[in-house]
């Protein structure tokens, strides 16, 4: 290469006195025409000098000159493109794939929108969870009422864990079981102020299958639930703040499950898995994308 | 009695050794690359007739770029055929420049995506898959070469093509595009996607193994004695 000349007429050097054998690089370049006058000059200087360097030079320009005259061939057909080519053979459907080329830019920035917007969803997600955690600590397991509707499960706080199913089995009815019991049976002195205002109305809900009909009458129950609560004032929960949960779980007073909570999270969850099938989509469209590119 | 086509330089060429190979000062001066440039906008706009002129001037380069990589000629026109469809649906995004070097980064990419696929070596051994095709060669029919120095010619270039085999891929593309295409460093840094130091030093030893490989055997070093002496001449 030029740099691994040591004197240049930029610093002085006399071409004349110049004594080092040029490498196998320069040689090359220089039968390119890729050298600099000054570096045609000092190689032409050195070779005249030279025998090896002369001997490596032809060498290598016959070497050049045998491949310059090696063979071409010429195509047994034309290769112009017609229609029928340029449409997708059967089963083929990679044709569409390449008109999205020139929307690699805009796909970009989508890609970075979605995944901004997933992790703001994710982040609202989880903190109406938590509040709703907080909120609806208040009465019987969420987890037998969620089970009963066929949805996520609720774990109850540890210190409660061993005495919740122990105050269902003692408080809850003896017409009360399986799943269908957790949302009739879960607070017997709520059951009996509900029984107060509405009459009968609670044993065919407490009898209804654990299915279909639990998911339809139990949200209405727990309402119903919380407005006796409130109407009749119950003495346990009075001497708490209504949404503590630090305070409702160290006290360890029966729990209500509150009807929000357990309808949002679905929806929260939907729109993270469906922004996350997008961002995936965007992902590899424009990673194969990317890649095509760089081919063309 | 040889014909040279080793590059002469110009002083304006020397100078831009480092310059951009998609200059349009570049395209302004070579009249092939304005029509070229012609075409492709042409094609961009959807016109097919256009494109296929350019399929038509520029086939037989793309063609035997992958001939030699593929060593097989039906694979070979496949390759050539996929080159020229892929150009075709990626016109779009072409960004101008010179259109040469960007059908050849296609065609070396679809050749080596086949060659992939397929789990083959690129450029085998010459022993088990000679070209069914005839060679044309660049002296034939123009009356300047004795029939001694092109049967000279002709048998070294047998040696040459297995010595071209042994080579590494990168020094092989580049030893290939620049001596037997006629690319120049700037096309091949396009091609090839390296850089123009890369290009340079990969040829330097690219060639630079040829010559020993000649002169390591023992007849091809007595036929490369012989040319030597001729093309010195």
């Amino acid at each position: 290469m030029s740099n691994d000349f040591p004197n240049t007429p930029a610093e002085g050097g006399q071409l004349d006195g110049f004594s080092q054998h040029p490498d196998t690089e320069t040689l090359s370049a220089s039968l390119d025409g890729r050298l600099a006058a000054w570096e045609r000059e000092t190689v032409a200087m050195h070779v005249a000098s030279c025998s090896d360097c002369r001997r490596e030079l032809t060498e290598l320009r016959a070497t050049v000159l045998l491949l310059n005259d090696l063979p071409r061939y010429e195509p047994r057909r034309s290769f112009q493109v017609s229609p029928r080519q340029l449409r997708p053979a059967p089963g083929e459907s990679w044709a569409w794939f390449t008109r999205l080329l020139p929307a690699l830019p805009a796909l970009r920035t989508a890609t970075v929108a979605v995944a901004i917007l997933l992790m703001v969803v994710s982040a609202g997600d989880v903190l109406v969870h938590r509040n709703g955690d907080e909120s609806s600590d208040t009465t019987a397991p969420p987890g037998e009422v969620l089970n009963a509707l066929g949805t996520e499960t609720v774990q109850p706080a540890s210190n409660q864990q061993a005495d919740e199913p122990m105050m269902a089995e003692q408080d809850a009815p003896s017409t009360t079981s399986g799943s269908g019991a957790a949302a009739a049976g879960v607070q017997p002195d709520l059951d009996q102020a509900a029984d107060q205002q509405e009459g009968g109305q609670q044993a065919p809900m407490a009898a209804a299958p654990a299915s279909d009909n639990a998911v339809a009458t139990v949200p209405a129950s727990v309402e119903r639930i919380e407005e006796t609560r409130q109407q009749t004032e119950i003495p346990e929960a009075t001497g708490q703040s209504g949404s503590s949960a630090s305070s409702a779980r160290n006290t360890g007073p029966p729990r209500t499950v509150a009807a929000t909570p357990r309808q949002r999270p679905s929806t929260w969850r939907l729109t993270e898995v469906g922004l996350g099938l997008i961002l995936l989509w965007l992902i590899v469209t424009v990673a194969g994308l990317q890649r095509l590119r760089r081919r063309t | 009695m040889f014909r040279r086509r080793l590059p002469q330089p110009s002083s304006s060429e020397v100078s831009s050794i480092e310059g951009d190979p998609t200059s349009p000062e570049r395209i302004v001066d070579d009249p092939s690359a304005v029509e070229d440039e012609r075409l492709v906008r042409a094609a961009q706009r959807g016109d097919l007739g256009a494109f296929n002129t350019l399929v038509v001037r520029h086939e037989r380069v793309v063609f035997n770029v992958c001939l030699r990589l593929m060593r097989n000629v039906s694979a070979a026109e496949d390759a050539t055929q996929d080159t020229f469809i892929r150009a075709w649906q990626a016109v779009g995004s072409f960004r101008g420049g010179l259109v040469r070097p960007w059908l050849l980064k296609i065609a070396t990419n679809r050749c080596y995506d086949l060659l992939r696929a397929s789990g083959r070596r690129p450029s085998g051994s010459l022993d088990a898959e000679a070209f069914e095709i005839e060679p044309i060669w660049s002296s034939q029919g123009m009356g300047d070469e004795s029939p001694d120095s092109f049967a000279l010619r002709e048998e070294l270039s047998v040696h040459l093509e297995h010595a071209l085999a042994s080579l590494p891929e990168d020094q092989r593309l580049v030893v290939m595009l620049s001596d037997i295409q006629g690319c120049d460093y700037d096309e091949i840094a396009q091609i090839t996607g390296a850089a123009l130091g890369t290009v340079k030093s990969r040829l330097s030893r690219a060639r630079a193994r040829l010559r020993q490989t000649l002169r390591d055997d023992a007849t091809a070093g007595e036929l490369f004695d012989r040319y030597r002496r001729l093309s010195d001449k």
